[in-house]
């Protein structure tokens, strides 16, 4: 990370590889299933990453700074286009997750949940984000994160029971 | 009526298949090339930045020149945070030389903000009283007078003149 952080490009790219993956189907499943948001989502934070990466002291933080700069990119982008889609109906004909052996109902049923009890569930179960984070992210209060999940879970059970 | 032992198992259930989905997985390898795209050095020798930027500046206030005087209270903070940079670049230009455009990384950051700050200018050019806007803008700003101050420790040349 010093390295990168000192302009070298190659060593940025190790970086981007390290830890690409494991930040690409949490915002996948943020994005609702859609692909290409995702994947802009990732670009974007990474591009974000570089310029910003002098402002990070601890290489050690770097895993948990990267998680935050790419889930601040999805809010804040679904903050902007949300508006508009927010109280769509969910997609009947849910997206098929790029990796293979995923667990297809419910990746579909988690897809399919409403916005924001569908942030709220990715931040909580699949980017260990407890509620008051997850509140401040959302700029919301901590108990509307609370109830959003419980909504998300319920929802879940139902569809996949 | 659901019982408590049913929704008890329900939800075990459940947590049980979210502790299995996947959690690390290959995006397409496009996203590597945009990024290696976007964090490309910018060439701008023969540029003086401290032109560039007085030009963009300029641009800005004549864009925001209007809504003042309509006296919107968005645009005139964006007027003062625009006020401001002039007179911090203003400071700031004469102990930056062509050379230390050369240098890396700081002049490859400045050029990537620069670009997301002329961008945001243009949009705030169009929409004067967008508060988002401002808030990117003040905050790229803010990167920006980091990055200089930084670029100016770092600079051999300069570091003798500070």
């Amino acid at each position: 990370m010093t390295a990168a952080a000192r302009g070298d490009r190659d060593a940025f790219e190790r970086l981007y590889r390290a830890h690409a993956t494991g930040l690409f189907p949490a915002l996948w499943r943020l994005a609702g299933g859609d692909r290409g948001r995702a994947e802009d989502w990732l670009q974007d934070a990474f591009v974000q990453a570089w310029g910003r990466l002098d402002q990070l002291k601890d290489p050690a933080a770097f895993p948990a700074w990267i998680q935050r700069l790419a889930i601040n990119v999805a809010l804040s982008d679904r903050r902007r286009a949300g508006f508009r889609v927010a109280s769509e109906a969910p997609d009947a004909a849910a997206p098929e997750p790029p990796w293979p052996g995923a667990d297809l109902d419910l990746e579909r049923a988690i897809a399919t949940l409403p916005d924001r009890a569908r942030q709220v569930f990715v931040l909580f179960h699949l980017c260990d984000l407890g509620h008051a984070e997850i509140a401040e992210r959302m700029a919301v209060e901590v108990g509307t994160s609370k109830a959003q999940l419980h909504r998300a879970r319920t929802i879940l059970k139902e569809k996949l029971t | 009526m659901t019982s408590p032992d049913s929704k008890h198992d329900a939800d075990a259930a459940l947590d049980a298949r979210i502790a299995a989905l996947t959690r690390s997985a290959e995006p397409r390898q496009r996203v590597w090339t945009g990024i290696a795209e976007r964090i490309r050095p910018v060439r701008r020798a023969g540029w003086p930045w401290a032109a560039a930027a007085a030009v963009v500046l300029a641009l800005a206030i004549v864009a925001l020149q209007p809504d003042r005087e309509r006296s919107s209270t968005g645009s005139e903070r964006a007027l003062q945070l625009v006020q401001a940079e002039v007179e911090a670049m203003r400071r700031a230009a004469p102990v930056v030389t062509a050379d230390w455009l050369d240098e890396r990384p700081w002049t490859e950051a400045w050029a990537d903000n620069q670009v997301a700050i002329d961008e945001l200018e243009a949009a705030l050019g169009r929409d004067p009283d967008n508060r988002l806007l401002l808030d990117f803008l003040a905050e790229a700003r803010l990167r920006q007078a980091r990055l200089i101050h930084a670029g100016l420790a770092h600079s051999p040349q300069t570091r003798m003149t500070l």
